[in-house]
């Protein structure tokens, strides 16, 4: 601790300011007054602490409630990981009193309680009754905690508004619902600046948008919705854009937060499309390894993460290592040797890994009976937890036309049936013959040529052969050198993890957002196929899954509706098209031309890239968009390199016609809109989510307004939010899927959709009936949970065997499978089953769209690159541009906290952290001003000066320097809404991002594979300020 | 309304008369002496206990009952990461007891000290006299403020605030007169110590994982203080 | 190396700038009664100007004191029990006793003119001067047991804060 001298000092100085005397005998008349007429505010020995919400008898556990206060369960959107929650509200005034963790839910308690458990022994559970409480706690973390004040907050939008000045003026009026409905339907002459298409005029379904590129799908495609993550309200947004609009452009915000994590999980999961992701199993795993991720201190779910690595500090015979370049809350001191941190080089996490599979491969330290199992039915019978393609033949000619391909049998064998015909070869480890991956194990590695049926010979290799090589490639001492990591080090992490069996585990995430990022991620998650420990106890799992909520339930479909429109085109960030097949590419090669590079960076195997959206139609290429549509999302904060790219672009109405964001705040995306429209915060909205990975079970969290939402309401009394925006606006539009016959029973009966109740109350009906109904609510526990307010509505909306079902699972804040559910004797109950890829052919097949070359389909190291291939370090040298910027988690920050008074009070601002020694060469203190300098721009800020951070790294905490969230005064109609320069304190590393200088058209810096954007490893000079 | 009747009889019984009303279970039994225990291994410094007394106890803006200091501290194998959740300590000798002039704050048969809040002069002795910087004259109220172990949650079968939502469940909140409380058993397996010895205050919060250096004062060569004390300098960035 | 906090939590100075003036008014005013009495005692001189700045400052630092208490209405508190253990406790009675009696013997020396003193002046004059030595005493006791500042808590410390006042 901290002893302040200060007092005495700051006193005897202040003495000589006689003329304080004034002002001080002025704040002693205050308090005397109050004194006088008893107007001070603590009484008895609590201080100013809040009545109890209840009270349990310490000898019975016996629980009486405060008919003041009630207590209701539901999700936390503070971050991204959307805990369960239970929120304590003042019954008189309404107001949120405080929130914390939900019993019910893992998210939030470990283990969480049986669903079962009554609703006062929940209480009980939670108090010092026999210390229930103590294992039994139920936790919100910091900024859980905190985000109570996001419901009050002055800066929130209750009613529409509309920019009266120029885009990003801050100047606005107030408009009403039905205006907002009318214009953004209808268009016209909005802003007496010229014609502006409508929503009706866009959506046009038949009109290609570009008749020369018809494969960039219908002109409704220029509407563009940028929704914010998966928070449980998604699909509400998704039915109106893709399935009743008909836009291809409706996506999650992945490619800026965790891409390349996703990409190589993916890859390695054998399901590009959904992306999958693994997370380690922290119960039990006796050593683990996080690259690019610092469970505790960041990450998703970020508070089940912290809870499950205080465990296992806790346990005897755990030991971990983070890599990092900046030393986090990961890493524990208490803790001792057996966490240790890795300082590295930012981007070069990869030719760590390369390294120690180098390692593991020439000591032959992988689990080579797990690896040798080529099929699932070959695992069962070994009695492995999962099986790889590890022994699976791979034609090893990148000329071939099958290069990169899996040698299969319809290849060598003639005669056979589809399913025969696809089955991939390998040699059988018992008779060294080729013959199908089938029920015994095979050889992991093998190099030759197999003759094919046309008669020609072509080189394969397996799967195993081919990591090996591409580990080989370089040496270790090489390795070492490009990351910064001793070779012993390198040497002690791969033996540390493979000593341990299938209790070791290996995870990543936004580490590893640069532009290195899929092969590192893709070689970081393939740690854990050499100790084979997917769907082991100790190992890794792919998570429990979701109850059905919106997709066809057991009571209703909310996906499937007369006239749902299935989506056509190219995305507008180009991602999951590959150029080859777009009519650019067939032009340029029937003009005879060079078709590399493209203009700009496609990507064929990942998913919608909405990062790069708001760039790619201000730019026009693929295509420009008539309208935006933002949804509580803030790329321009949140995406590296965006602000730069677009702040003046995005102000040209021709380049944009028409911008909506919805939102409850404005933030740095939104204040660039026309129109914004108001929303509800967590706590008073519906939706229904899941965890994103790391719960075993099943987990289905509901959200539902546990308070009255605050916004302004329409003319039939709904209140105005995203829901109700997208229902009146498809309705103006007659677009299917809403109105009176919109949504399916099981039955086949069409019910109405006109307000949010009707949609997420009858999802609620598919979570309380799925696998079995759940039981019916009593009167008594909905009055507890404050379910009673929301009776009416459940009773109305929902059939008379559902709705006490469904106040059920309201009642519990979701639904849980019971932990007890969670292994079956050594592994998971709920195993992924697909095989690991230790090759993938998608990949090993596609081409870099800038070069026309093929990637490589397994782990390898290449250094961080530009879309083209040139090196960053080339182009950037390590010599005039000394430090890479990485972004570092906050523990009480997202983008979207900006402005809570809880988290300001703990830290206002964040520093610019670099290491020690660096600092001495510039001659750096802590507190010194600095300018960052990348190749785009550059920032000030305060320097930290600390140990904790690699040589050569410069660690920017994010969640700071916000332009907007209450940093920004905006006039709205007459009513000034007075901005506050210290909302805006710290610095944004994004702004630090910057455009490819190698691709033709302008395109946020991004991994060259799988796009996803490069906010980590960024080149960059530090200048003192004077 | 019967139930409000009966709650409020509990609710003033965690407040002004929890001194002289021990609770049933206690009244046949040993007497509890309330104790923290924080398995510093556990604490991942997410402040969540930080916000959560804030909230609880409504205590204002700049002016904290617990904290969670974070250190980096250096160290033979490099340097390592290091947090210290601090809290008033509840001491056996609190230094801060007999300074008070008025007889404003005093230990309760629990063990918790507290602040008698009519009767505080808020003369800021009491603030000078605590060795852990736990008392703080409270803006809000006008009186000497602290830590109480959340009694009117205590006294009524609840447990404190910070415990409720520790994310890494490293604090436990306990009865040290109980050996079958999970904190003694804690403390039975484990060292455990307190902060500032040299004092002989008798800390009733203890430690497992307690470097000695954060022990006492900690030698802090720079951090976030000083970027607090220059964040005003410079006008920067565009906002 | 020393450690590095990357989060830390400021505490207020909770004796404000009033404090240090009344410390200083009320030791100036102690230490002029003390010479007062000192000079009478050895009767070398009346010293009407030490006891004219001994019951002005004395006056004057009950102001201070009282915009040093956050609830400075409930001054009444130090009088409605009794805390021995507290040197404050003890100061609060000292001051009352010390500003009233100096106020006395100053009005009975004021209105005696260049009359001799009286046996009551006098003695009320050694009876100021012992409770300025109380008003020192507790003073500098009051901040010197205080362990937990550590330059407070020295044994020099009262020393110097007698010698300055």
């Amino acid at each position: 601790m901290t002893i302040s001298r200060r007092g005495v000092l700051q006193g005897a100085t202040a003495l000589g300011a006689a003329g304080a005397a004034f002002w001080g005998f002025a704040e002693t008349g205050k308090n005397f007054y109050q004194g006088v007429l008893g107007t001070a505010k603590a009484k008895g020995i609590a201080g100013g602490a809040l009545p109890p919400e209840y009270k349990v008898d310490p000898s019975s556990g016996e629980v009486i409630l405060n008919p003041d206060q009630r207590v209701g369960y539901t999700m936390c959107m503070g971050c991204t990981s959307v805990c369960g929650i239970r929120v304590r509200v003042d019954k008189a005034s309404g107001d949120i009193l405080r929130a914390t963790g939900n019993p019910y839910s893992p998210l939030s308690t470990n283990p969480h309680i049986p669903y079962d458990t009554p609703i006062k022994d929940a209480i009980t559970g939670l108090s010092a009754y026999g210390e229930q409480g103590l294992p039994g706690r139920s936790t919100a973390c910091g900024r859980g905690n905190a985000a109570i004040a996001k419901q009050n907050s002055k800066e929130r939008i209750l009613k529409p508004m509309k920019r009266v000045g120029e885009r990003g003026s801050g100047q606005w009026k107030e408009i009403s619902w039905d205006q907002l409905i009318e214009e953004t339907v209808e268009g016209g002459d909005l802003f007496g600046e010229g014609h502006v298409e409508g929503l009706r005029a866009i959506r046009d379904l038949k009109t290609p948008l570009d008749p020369e590129n018809p494969e960039y799908g219908p002109k409704a495609n220029q509407l563009v919705v940028i929704p914010v993550f998966k928070n449980g309200r998604l699909m509400m947004a998704a039915r109106f854009a893709k399935m009743a609009y008909g836009t291809r452009n409706f996506v999650g915000h992945r490619s800026y937060c965790g891409l390349s994590m996703r990409a190589g999980y993916a890859a390695m999961l054998d399901n590009l499309k959904k992306q999958p992701h693994l997370k380690p199993d922290y119960r039990h795993a006796k050593y683990m390894l996080f690259i690019g991720t610092a469970p505790g201190n960041a990450g998703n779910p970020y508070k089940l993460q912290g809870t499950l690595m205080g465990a296992a500090r806790g346990r005897d015979g755990v030991k971990y290592a983070v890599v990092d370049p900046v030393l986090t809350n990961s890493q524990n001191h208490a803790f001792g040797k057996d966490n240790t941190w890795v300082p590295i080089r930012p981007g070069t996490d990869g030719a760590l890994v390369m390294g120690m599979i180098r390692w593991i491969m020439e000591n032959e330290r992988y689990d080579a009976k797990f690896l040798a199992q080529p099929s699932g039915a070959a695992a069962k019978a070994a009695g492995e937890a999962s099986w790889s393609n590890a022994t699976h033949l791979v034609i090893d000619d990148p000329e071939h036309p099958k290069g990169g391909s899996f040698l299969r049998q319809g290849m060598v064998t003639a005669d056979l049936d589809e399913d025969a015909q696809k089955a991939p070869m390998c040699l059988d480890a018992e008779t060294g013959e080729l013959s199908p991956a089938k029920g015994r194990p095979a050889t992991l590695f093998h190099q030759g040529t197999v003759r094919l049926l046309d008669g020609s010979t072509v080189p394969v290799a397996t799967s195993l052969s081919l990591l090996r090589r591409e580990a080989l490639r370089k040496t270790l001492a090489e390795y070492s050198v490009d990351c910064g990591v001793p070779e012993e080090r390198i040497i002690s992490l791969a033996r540390d993890f493979t000593s341990v069996g299938k209790q070791a585990a290996a995870d990543c995430h936004g580490g590893t957002m640069h532009t290195a990022g899929f092969y590192t991620a893709y070689a970081i998650v393939m740690l854990n196929a050499l100790v084979g420990n997917l769907n082991a106890k100790g190992g890794t799992t792919a998570g429990g899954g979701r109850f059905k909520d919106v997709q066809k339930g057991p009571r209703y479909n909310l996906l499937a509706f007369p006239g749902k429109v299935k989506v056509k085109g190219v995305d507008a960030g180009r991602g999951g098209f590959a150029y080859e097949k777009t009519s650019e590419f067939k032009r340029l090669v029937a003009e005879g031309k060079n078709p590399y590079p493209a203009q700009a960076p496609w990507h064929s195997f990942t998913q919608p890239m909405g990062a790069q959206w708001l760039t790619s139609v201000l730019e026009g290429y693929p295509y420009k968009a008539k309208a935006v549509i933002t949804w509580s999302s803030n790329p321009v904060y949140g995406v590296a390199g965006m602000e730069n790219d677009i702040k003046e672009k995005i102000k040209d109405t021709k380049r944009l016609p028409l911008f909506i964001a919805i939102d409850p705040f404005i933030n740095e995306t939104s204040r660039f809109a026309d129109y914004i429209v108001p929303d509800r915060v967590f706590y008073e909205a519906w939706g229904w989510a899941s965890a994103w990975g790391g719960v075993p079970t099943k987990v289905s969290t509901a959200r539902w307004p546990v308070v009255d939402c605050q916004t302004g309401t329409t003319p039939d009394g709904r209140h105005m939010d995203m829901d109700n925006f997208f229902i009146d606006v498809a309705k103006r539009m007659g677009l299917p899927g809403f109105g009176d016959k919109a949504i399916p029973d099981a039955d086949g009966n069409l019910h109405p959709l006109h307000r949010s109740e009707d949609f997420w109350m009858r999802a609620g009906a598919n979570v309380a009936f799925d696998g079995g109904a759940v039981p019916e609510s009593d009167d008594t526990d909905m009055a507890i949970t404050g379910v009673d307010r929301i009776r009416a509505d459940l009773e109305s909306t929902l059939k008379p065997d559902e709705w006490r079902r469904v106040a059920y699972v309201y009642n519990r804040g979701g639904r849980y499978e019971d932990a007890a559910k969670t292994y079956k004797g050594e592994t998971f109950a709920r195993s992924y089953k697909k095989g690991i890829q230790v090759w993938n052919e998608t990949v090993g097949t596609a081409r870099n769209s800038m070069t026309g070359k093929k990637f490589v389909g397994c782990p390898t190291w290449q250094a961080p690159s530009f879309a083209d291939g040139t090196k960053v370090d080339k182009a950037f040298p390590p010599d005039l541009w000394s430090f890479r910027v990485v972004s570092t988690k906050s523990q009480l920050r997202s983008s979207s906290t900006g402005g809570n008074p809880y988290l300001d009070d703990l830290k206002l601002s964040n520093a610019i952290a670099i290491n020690t020694v660096d600092a001495e060469q510039l001659s750096i203190k802590t507190g010194d001003w600095i300018n960052v300098i990348s190749p785009s721009n550059r920032i000030s800020g305060q320097a930290l000066v600390r140990q904790g951070i690699a040589r050569g790294a410069i660690g920017i905490e994010h969640g700071y320097g916000h332009r907007e969230l209450g940093a920004r005064t905006h006039k709205i109609g007459n009513v000034i809404l007075e901005g506050h320069s210290n909302r805006g304190l710290g610095t944004n590393s994004n702004d630090l991002g910057y455009t490819d200088p190698t691709s033709q058209r302008p395109v946020l810096l991004a991994d060259p594979v799988v796009g996803s954007i490069a906010r980590q490893a960024l080149p960059a000079r530090i200048e003192k300020m004077s | 309304m019967n139930s409000r009747r009966e709650f409020l009889k509990l609710a003033m019984a965690g407040s002004t008369a929890a001194v002289a009303a021990p609770t049933a279970a206690s009244a046949q039994a040993k007497p509890k002496r309330w104790g923290m225990l924080v398995d510093l291994r556990k604490c991942i410094g997410c402040q969540a206990c930080t916000v959560a007394c804030t909230i609880e106890n409504d205590v204002p803006e700049g002016q904290h009952r617990t904290a969670v200091p974070v250190y980096e501290l250096d160290g033979p194998d490099g340097p390592s990461q290091a947090v210290l959740p601090r809290l008033c300590n509840h001491c056996d000798e609190p230094p801060c007891i007999p300074v008070c002039p008025v007889n404003a704050t005093f230990k309760t048969d629990e063990g918790a000290v507290v602040v008698e809040a009519e009767q505080c002069v808020a003369c800021g002795y009491c603030v000078q006299a605590c060795p852990y910087e736990a008392r703080f004259i409270n803006h809000k109220t006008g009186v000497a403020d602290k830590c109480t172990f959340c009694v009117h949650r205590t006294s009524v079968g609840l447990l404190p605030a910070c415990v409720e939502t520790c994310v890494g469940n490293a604090r436990v909140f306990g009865d040290l007169n109980d050996p079958e409380s999970d904190i003694r058993k804690l403390m039975a397996q484990h060292e455990t110590k307190g902060l500032r010895p040299e004092f002989k205050t008798g800390p009733n919060v203890y430690y497992i994982g307690l470097d000695d250096r954060l022990a006492s004062t900690v030698a802090v060569g720079g951090g976030a203080r000083d970027l607090r004390q220059g964040l005003e300098t410079p006008a920067h960035g565009e906002v | 190396m020393p450690a590095v906090d990357l989060m830390s939590f400021d505490h207020e100075a909770v004796w404000r700038p009033w404090a240090v003036a009344y410390f200083l008014l009320v030791g100036t005013g102690a230490g002029a009664a003390l010479l007062l009495a000192y000079a009478r005692l050895v009767r070398v001189a009346e010293a009407k100007g030490a006891l004219i700045v001994a019951a002005s400052f004395a006056l004057a630092s009950g102001l201070p004191l009282l915009a040093d208490l956050h609830q400075p209405a409930r001054f009444m508190h130090f009088y409605s029990g009794a805390a021995p253990g507290s040197i404050m406790w003890w100061g609060s009675w000292f001051l009352p006793l010390f500003i009233g009696s100096t106020l006395l013997l100053a009005f009975m020396t004021g209105r005696r003119g260049n009359a001799p003193m009286c046996a009551g002046e006098r003695t009320l004059t050694m009876i100021v001067g012992v409770l300025a030595l109380c008003i020192l005493g507790y003073t500098a006791g009051e901040m010197s047991v205080v362990s937990a500042r550590p330059v407070w808590n020295t044994l020099g410390f009262p020393v110097v804060l007698i010698l300055t006042a």
